[in-house]
């Protein structure tokens, strides 16, 4: 059983990807906040995390991401962005922040399912 | 020379037996000049004009830095000086100087010209005459051919001689003229001017003139300048005046109009609301016109002499001589062609802050057209380019606003087509999002628009009609209290409707702006509280926040189109347009709108709405709808 957990901001977001995404072999996760995805992703280890990057609070995504990265229990999950900024300059930092993949809003789910599958194996 | 505005002038003339120029007539005062000065440069003035024999002028036309310079020291701001010829011959000059800046400009420069034409002119006639012997007491003089004028007048005016040229000019006889007095004709200013200065006249300076208008016999007044020269008896009382004139009119008239055409083209230059700058080639200033105080804080007399690459920051004084670079370039390919280029530069204002200016720089250029200064025109672009920076903030901000709903819209319906596991209940559900979002477009879309009618002077369109903003704001309370566990919302709400007359779409809107701003600069735990208290003629609004706040300058301008608190902040989305409609809207209802804000503690936003009045008459279909009304 793999496991993603989906971090946005936005319930409907959160619902939209957790659709798309859902297959009998997998669980969703769901997170509305950085701070919430850490914790999350320290206790379940997901295999894929979803990350928005523009959330309210103290952590946003690229922060939420380099913390998971220099966090040895986290390192190894892969982290796919989901960015609604489209610019070279915003996936690059998203990139540098430790981010596998990037999607950019709005994106197509059949897109984002077949990377999926690819990722997950 | 009054009519040069200088405030010196003098006339040298080669001596007959040396050769060398000497002073033969000076004018005004120059405090600076004693005569051995004056006598020095004189020999300047002779050897220059001996290598050159053009005009030479402090602005415009041939220069000389030795002049120049001699000038400079003996306090001339603005000067210029013109050969006397005769018969083709350089036998002198004429100069006029003055002490402060462009007094004697161009133009004033060409009228001199043309008074050192006619009287080389003169002086030609005057040798001719000479050289006859002398035989008629009438001295040539204009070029049309009429003599001069001549006659002789007592202390009180009483005529005793009268020369033709004189009788002809006023169509009167010899007889008629003698005993009759000089002064009549004059206007009374011209009379007291004439008076006044006869007591000026002594032994030691006999002489002095005067332009007045008399009238011709046809009744049209003409210009007369008059030489008069005082004739003392041995106890140095005045005998006699003998007066020499010749009619100036056309010559006043080209004057006259050069100089309205001069002050009509620098009050252009003096009023307009772009800087104007001449610089020479040195790119020193040469003249500033007066709107430099409102762009760049200096006086203009602060600037004299300023150069202007220093009034420039580093890399706009590398633009700014890339220019100029082009310029020369462009004079070098096609000289003469009129080129101009356009730059933004930045200049230092006098507090030393910088200025964004567009500045046009072109050749200004002499007689041969040769480029000898340069014109810079700057134009205040400050405030544009900040208007430019928030409209491209804008584009980045409304651009991803829109994505947020699009991403619902097209997500939501790729999975209603192709994904086979949607049950029916999550099928109408995602129909419902894609509802709402293609709304909340719609909505910022209306926004935009608005913005853009407001912009441009057109004003919203409104319905105006009753609205009840109770069940209103309840509604919109419990709403966001259901969306956003993440706040709390508290509102404080009188027990009556709260009514008031404006558009329900717009009113409604500007209440989602509003809770929407509270809730997305406020942390998780936030309390946002609403209240609405009535007064006798309105309704005080208040929305406050827990939320991250604003320093004043940045909540002074919060109401600004486009404007974000941090463009930058990754973390906050909103296009900058939200406070700007509210504001509007409540404008246009008659309302007030403002802000208090502390940075970490929060904000609040407050704003009037006019009561609705029993006397308020409804329109359309309101009408029936309202009891009140009749």
């Amino acid at each position: 059983m793999k496991k993603i957990l989906v971090v946005d901001d936005m319930s409907e977001l959160r619902e939209l990807v957790a659709k798309t995404l859902a297959r009998d072999d997998c669980r969703v996760l769901e997170a509305e906040s950085g701070e919430q995805a850490l914790r999350l992703a320290r206790d379940e280890k997901p295999d894929l995390i979803m990350m928005d990057i523009m959330m309210p609070g103290t952590i946003d995504g690229l922060e939420a991401t380099r913390i998971l990265r220099n966090d040895p229990l986290t390192k190894g999950c892969k982290i796919i962005m989901l960015t609604a900024k489209g610019q070279a300059a915003d996936i690059t930092k998203g990139i540098d922040a430790g981010a596998d993949d990037y999607f950019v809003k709005p994106f197509s789910p059949l897109e984002l399912m077949r990377k999926v599958d690819e990722i997950l194996g | 020379m009054e009519i040069l505005r200088a405030d010196c002038g003098w006339v040298c003339l080669a001596s007959d037996e040396t050769g060398s120029w000497e002073l033969t007539c000076r004018r005004g005062l120059w405090r600076k000049y004693p005569e051995e000065v004056l006598r020095g440069t004189i020999k300047h003035l002779q050897r220059e004009f001996a290598r050159n024999p053009d005009p030479v002028h402090v602005l415009s036309g041939r220069k000389s830095p030795i002049l120049n310079d001699v000038m400079r020291r003996a306090g001339a701001a603005s000067w210029g000086a013109v050969p006397l010829k005769r018969d083709g011959l350089t036998i002198g000059c004429m100069v006029v100087s003055s002490g402060s800046k462009n007094t004697i400009s161009p133009s004033r420069k060409q009228a001199l010209e043309v008074i050192a034409w006619q009287t080389g002119c003169a002086l030609a006639r005057v040798r001719a005459e000479e050289q006859l012997g002398g035989s008629d007491r009438e001295v040539p003089g204009e070029p049309d051919g009429q003599g001069e004028l001549v006659c002789r007048y007592l202390p009180d005016g009483t005529l005793i001689f009268v020369n033709d040229a004189y009788c002809r000019f006023f169509g009167r006889m010899r007889e008629d003229l003698v005993g009759s007095s000089f002064f009549r004709g004059l206007d009374e200013r011209d009379r007291e001017l004439v008076t006044h200065r006869i007591d000026q006249l002594v032994p030691e300076n006999p002489e002095d003139v005067l332009e007045v208008q008399v009238p011709s016999p046809s009744g049209d007044l003409r210009w007369v300048r008059w030489t008069r020269r005082a004739i003392f008896d041995g106890d140095g009382r005045v005998i006699e005046f003998r007066s020499t004139g010749s009619d100036i009119t056309e010559r006043v008239t080209i004057l006259r109009a050069l100089e309205e055409s001069e002050r009509r083209y620098r009050t252009l230059v003096e009023t307009a609301r772009d800087v104007i700058f001449t610089l020479d080639m040195d790119f020193r200033f040469t003249y500033v016109s007066p709107a430099v105080t409102s762009v760049l804080g200096y006086r203009v007399q602060e600037l004299d002499s300023t150069n202007v690459p220093d009034t420039l920051t580093e890399s706009s004084r590398k633009r700014f001589l890339q220019a100029y670079g082009d310029l020369r370039a462009a004079e070098h390919a096609s000289p003469g062609r009129s080129f101009s280029r356009t730059e933004q530069i930045e200049q230092y204002h006098k507090d030393g802050r910088g200025v964004w200016t567009e500045a046009t720089i072109t050749f200004l250029r002499d007689g041969e057209d040769k480029p000898n200064g340069i014109l810079m025109i700057s134009r205040d672009i400050t405030h544009r380019r900040h208007v430019e920076q928030m409209k491209s903030d804008f584009v980045t901000t409304a651009a991803h606003e829109l994505r947020t709903p699009l991403t619902s819209i097209l997500g939501f319906s790729e999975l209603l087509l192709f994904k086979n596991d949607v049950t029916p209940p999550e099928s109408s559900r995602y129909l419902e999002y894609i509802r709402k979002n293609a709304e909340r477009m719609a909505d910022i879309i209306g926004d935009l628009l608005d913005i853009s009618r407001i912009e441009s002077g057109e004003g919203v369109p409104t319905t105006p009609q009753v609205v009840d903003l109770l069940e209103t704001i309840e509604q919109m309370a419990e709403f966001y209290r259901q969306s956003s566990s993440l706040h709390r919302i508290e509102a404080t709400l009188p027990a009556g409707p709260i009514e008031v007359r404006a558009d329900n779409d717009k009113i409604t809107k500007l209440f989602r702006n509003l809770f929407d701003n509270a809730l997305r600069y406020s942390p998780a735990g936030g309390l946002i509280s609403l209240t609405c208290e009535s007064f006798p003629e309105h309704y005080l609004f208040s929305i406050q926040d827990e939320g991250i706040g604003m320093d004043p300058g940045q909540a002074k301008r919060v109401f600004d189109p486009f404007y974000r608190v941090d463009a930058s902040d990754t973390a906050v989305s909103g296009t900058g347009l939200g406070l700007t409609a509210a504001r509007n809207v409540v404008e246009a209802l008659g309302g007030r709108i403002w802000m208090n804000s502390e940075k970490g503690r929060g904000t609040m936003v407050e704003f009037t709405l006019p009561m609705r009045q029993p006397t308020d008459c409804e329109e359309g279909s309101d009408h029936e709808e309202d009891p009140r009304c009749g």
